[in-house]
């Protein structure tokens, strides 16, 4: 639907209780691209992320293609942006492939509810998560990884161009982390799929991204290509830390806070 | 527990609360002749089926009224009565029984009816709007709800002996009407809410997530919201209107039904109505027979529901820490 659109936000601000303004920004982001979205606690990452999504207030413009999203009631972005917040609630008893089948019954006809084609993209969804086998499992069995890629498969069933993905692997090990990157990866470069992740772990970041947006006391403080935002010192300024990042592997970075006594 | 047993479960109670009373109905009398026959076809066609319908539909109504509001409130303590509904119908009723006098029944039944939805109208307003967080609403309705008893005490001050007695008779809920009319009356106001139900329970379930989810999931809260508190004025203002408030029903039978069918509202909005259907019924068989008189509905659904409502609470909070 939005594939092959580019989604950019000119001048967005977004107003938390009070009118409070969170976030000033400006970004454009590119499809078939994995965009990454970092900062300090409290810098207006997930702000960022719900104003998009029309949850907070917000003034300014977001535009994917033609269409000025900003415009749109926000139950109505749901057909442009697909956006998965922190933590999903779950149904501890619901099968996961109804879980993620719930996630297009919102928007199901009134009259006739769900048709076997939403359970044919549901399974769908699911095997492209590499989470297909889990289908039958209930919801409080799975361990965090398993849950990481069930919610995926979920927002993937919305079917849109954009994902929109706030920490999708907070939950997860190493290695479950990494093989959520290289699926979000994939979905990026394979399916054409845009892609914006926010992310706390910067050696995550450094090692999976296509770009990096680094939000820092409710300012986008810098934008680019990995290699220009971490070559720069606007990281360390931006968690006021002295950063140190080393590539380990091919394209697998480690970024830690050097320790100062 | 299936679906299909809870039918058989209120097909089941439906039949006991027909055929057992103070008097126990003779089967084979029924398809005899004589007297006997007369007496009992009149007993279960005119006084207890009505009654049991009556039941019936009230009972699924307030328990998917409650529904309704518990999931699109995001809220476990919602129900018709914490939200002005109930109190408007009161207060409908309260200045029908004082201008025209008990006995008018169109008259009081418009009265009820108009009230509660008047008396709706600012939570309805509050609840179409989508930044008004859902306690907000919920606040306003007991809010309104407190007003409605001081305007009723207030009257209560100037009114007659009668009216208040009138009045006082009527708060305490009566099932006991006589022949089918006013079932038809009600047929379409109680039905309302659970088809609604039904109709959202997709949209129930993205909701139940909160508000963040519902967006994402591309749910129209203000549409859904202000559309549950539509029919529930609706079903609870016909209701009131004919058979006074039924108190605990709505507030407790949603959260049996989640206790049994858990959190998904494909099961949870059939469940609860037949649950609803059940325990009214029970309620009002207790009432006809416990005591030599009969016992008040709304003094048998509270008499019965709270208990039954901290017990639950307990377990429910034992399992949770458990």
């Amino acid at each position: 639907m939005g594939a092959g659109t580019n989604l950019v936000i000119y001048n967005l601000r977004v107003f938390g209780d009070g009118r409070k303004e969170l976030l000033c920004a400006d970004a454009r982001f590119e499809p078939g691209q994995l965009h990454l979205v970092i900062g300090p606690n409290g810098a207006g990452k997930t702000s960022l992320l719900r104003g998009v999504m029309g949850v907070l207030p917000t003034s300014g413009e977001i535009n994917i293609g033609n269409t000025a999203i900003h415009t749109l009631a926000p139950h109505r972005r749901r057909d442009f942006l697909a956006y998965q917040p922190q933590a999903l609630p779950r149904v501890e008893a619901q099968t996961v492939e109804d879980f993620v089948l719930s996630a297009r019954g919102a928007r199901s006809p009134w009259i006739g509810g769900l048709s076997i084609r939403d359970r044919e993209r549901a399974m769908h969804c699911l095997t492209r998560a590499r989470a297909g086998q889990l289908a039958q499992r209930r919801m409080a069995t799975l361990s965090g990884g398993e849950l990481a890629r069930v919610a995926l498969a979920s927002t993937l069933a919305l079917d849109t161009g954009w994902l929109i993905l706030d920490e999708p692997v907070a939950a997860c090990d190493v290695a479950a982390a990494r093989e959520m990157y290289r699926l979000l990866s994939s979905l990026a470069h394979d399916d054409g799929l845009g892609v914006v992740v926010v992310e706390h772990d910067l050696g995550l970041a450094r090692s999976w991204a296509d770009t990096i947006t680094l939000i820092a006391l409710g300012h986008v403080a810098a934008r680019g290509a990995p290699t220009d935002v971490f070559g720069s010192n606007a990281v360390e300024e931006a968690y006021g830390a002295n950063l140190k990042t080393a590539e380990l592997a091919p394209n697998s970075w480690a970024v830690v806070a050097v320790n100062q006594r | 527990m299936k679906i299909p047993l809870l039918l058989m479960l209120v097909a089941v109670t439906a039949a006991l609360s027909v055929l057992l009373g103070r008097d126990v109905a003779d089967l084979g009398a029924l398809f005899g002749q004589g007297d006997a026959v007369e007496y009992w076809r009149y007993i279960i066609f005119e006084l207890r089926l009505p009654r049991v319908l009556m039941a019936i539909l009230i009972g699924a109504m307030l328990a998917s009224s409650g529904l309704l509001f518990q999931s699109t409130l995001h809220n476990p303590l919602a129900s018709p009565f914490t939200l002005g509904s109930s109190a408007g119908a009161a207060l409908g009723a309260y200045i029908a029984f004082l201008v025209f006098g008990p006995g008018s029944q169109w008259l009081f039944i418009g009265f009820a009816f108009g009230l509660a939805l008047l008396v709706s109208l600012p939570i309805y307003l509050l609840a179409a709007r989508r930044r008004v967080p859902p306690e907000a609403v919920l606040l306003a309705g007991v809010a309104i709800t407190f007003g409605t008893s001081a305007v009723i005490s207030g009257l209560t001050y100037v009114a007659s002996e009668k009216t208040i007695f009138a009045y006082a008779r009527w708060s305490l809920g009566d099932l006991s009407v006589i022949g089918y009319d006013n079932i038809l009356i009600l047929l379409v106001p109680t039905l309302l809410p659970v088809i609604y139900g039904w109709l959202a329970r997709h949209r129930l379930d993205a909701m139940a997530g909160g508000e963040e989810l519902a967006l994402a999931r591309g749910v129209n809260i203000a549409a859904v919201r202000s559309g549950a508190l539509l029919v529930v004025t609706i079903g609870v203002g016909a209701s009131v209107a004919l058979c006074g408030p039924i108190a605990f029903i709505g507030l407790i039978v949603p959260h049996v039904a989640r206790a049994i069918y858990g959190g998904g509202h494909s099961r949870l909005t059939i469940a609860a109505p037949l649950l609803g259907a059940i325990l009214l019924m029970l309620c009002d068989f207790a009432g006809r027979n416990i005591l030599t008189v009969d016992i008040p509905i709304g003094v048998m659904t509270a008499a019965l529901g709270t208990p039954a409502f901290i017990a639950l609470l307990v377990t429910r909070l034992g399992r949770a820490r458990g």
